[in-house]
């Protein structure tokens, strides 16, 4: 590129940065002004603007789900490649986790979601509790294999 | 003499805007507000041009700002500064970014003054540019093909930003001042406007050169 080729880049860019400074600065009934005379409508123009902020927020959160969601799968998987023993019988099981949750209540509110009791887990529920708890080194597999025999 | 002593007073923690603030002022968005927006964010992708765009539009750049936002990249204080000075610090601070992107050619002189300008020492006196450690690549035939076609487009904006107002003295002249690296108040009293009409003469450019970069941006 030449010298007055850079020039020329130069001089525009100078021309657009005090433009941006005079768009930052200038009073904004000034602006819509302008943009009707230019045959813009500026309740359009809002409208489109808001509605690309608002597609971003929704893409981030999508991405954000998409995340948990990986994490979420990532942890069941790893829950299910490890062997974990826990007691043959689902009432043996649900009885285990009621001693655990009336041992540390504080764990009970962990595991059971809003507006939902303990009486309403289901048996996969209560073995997947369980194996978490395993995992998390809450629990002793070895005291669970006890108490099984 | 009377000892001074400067107090330091731990400044108060100032918290960044949460999710739902940022929606909640999404929402409150304005039509002055949407029109600065949309006006700065165009402005932006035309001072970088279009290969430091690549191909993005200004509504990929006021995105790019809302989703670093939300990320956690950029942080937006609501008790230091409002919403839409704030988005648009952000949108000038990423186009920028995109701009910096363009390759960089050593062998140019304007290189080597810059890179002297920025140049530091280290612990032991040594001089550390900037650019030690960054891949370096001098462009191509084919980038300086294209080099050549943006700043021609670059160029025939000017042009055509320049012809627009052709008929206006005064703009004309204060464009030639803006050009030359004048300020505002430069160039009121080299030609003796008053504040107001060269507010006025701005006002009329802004609108000229905004209806020229539509049209080329295909709105």
């Amino acid at each position: 590129m030449d010298d007055k080729a850079k020039r020329g880049s130069e001089r525009l860019s100078r021309v657009l940065d005090r433009l941006a400074e005079y768009v930052q600065t200038s009073p904004g009934d000034e602006l819509l002004e302008d943009a009707r005379r230019e045959g813009r409508n500026p309740a359009q123009t809002t409208s489109r603007v808001k509605g690309l902020l608002r597609q971003a927020v929704k893409n981030y959160q999508q991405k954000q789900l998409e995340k948990a969601q990986l994490e979420y799968d990532r942890e069941v998987a790893a829950m299910k490649s490890r062997h974990v023993s826990l007691p043959k019988a689902p009432e043996k099981r649900r009885s285990l986790l009621a001693a655990i949750f009336s041992q540390e209540p504080q764990l009970q509110a962990a595991f059971t979601f809003q507006n939902r009791g303990f009486s309403e887990l289901t048996d996969q529920d209560v073995e997947n509790h369980l194996r978490k708890l395993v995992l998390l080194g809450v629990l002793d597999e070895n005291h669970l294999l006890k108490d099984d025999e | 003499m009377e000892a001074r002593f400067q107090l330091s007073v731990p400044a108060a923690e100032v918290k960044a805007a949460t999710q739902s603030e940022v929606i909640q002022a999404i929402e409150s968005l304005t039509d002055q507000d949407s029109e600065r927006l949309e006006q700065v964010a165009t402005n932006r992708i035309f001072r970088i041009g279009r290969r430091a765009a690549n191909g993005r539009t200004p509504e990929d750049l006021l995105q790019e700002a809302m989703t670093r936002t939300l990320d956690g990249q950029r942080h937006w204080y609501p008790e230091n500064v409002g919403f839409v000075p704030y988005l648009i610090g952000a949108v000038r601070s990423i186009a920028s970014e995109w701009a910096g992107h363009r390759y960089r050619n050593p062998d140019s002189p304007d290189y080597a003054a810059l890179e002297s300008q920025l140049i530091k020492e280290d612990e032991e006196g040594n001089p550390v540019s900037p650019f030690d450690g960054l891949t370096t690549r001098a462009p191509n035939a084919e980038d300086q093909m294209v080099e050549a076609e943006t700043e021609a487009e670059r160029q025939a904006l000017l042009r055509a930003i320049e012809q627009h107002l052709a008929q206006d003295e005064n703009a004309s002249y204060v464009l030639m001042g803006w050009q030359d690296g004048m300020d505002g108040p430069a160039i009121q009293e080299a030609f003796g406007f008053s504040e107001t009409t060269y507010r006025a003469i701005v006002r009329r450019i802004k609108r000229n050169s905004q209806k020229i970069m539509e049209e080329r941006h295909g709105r």
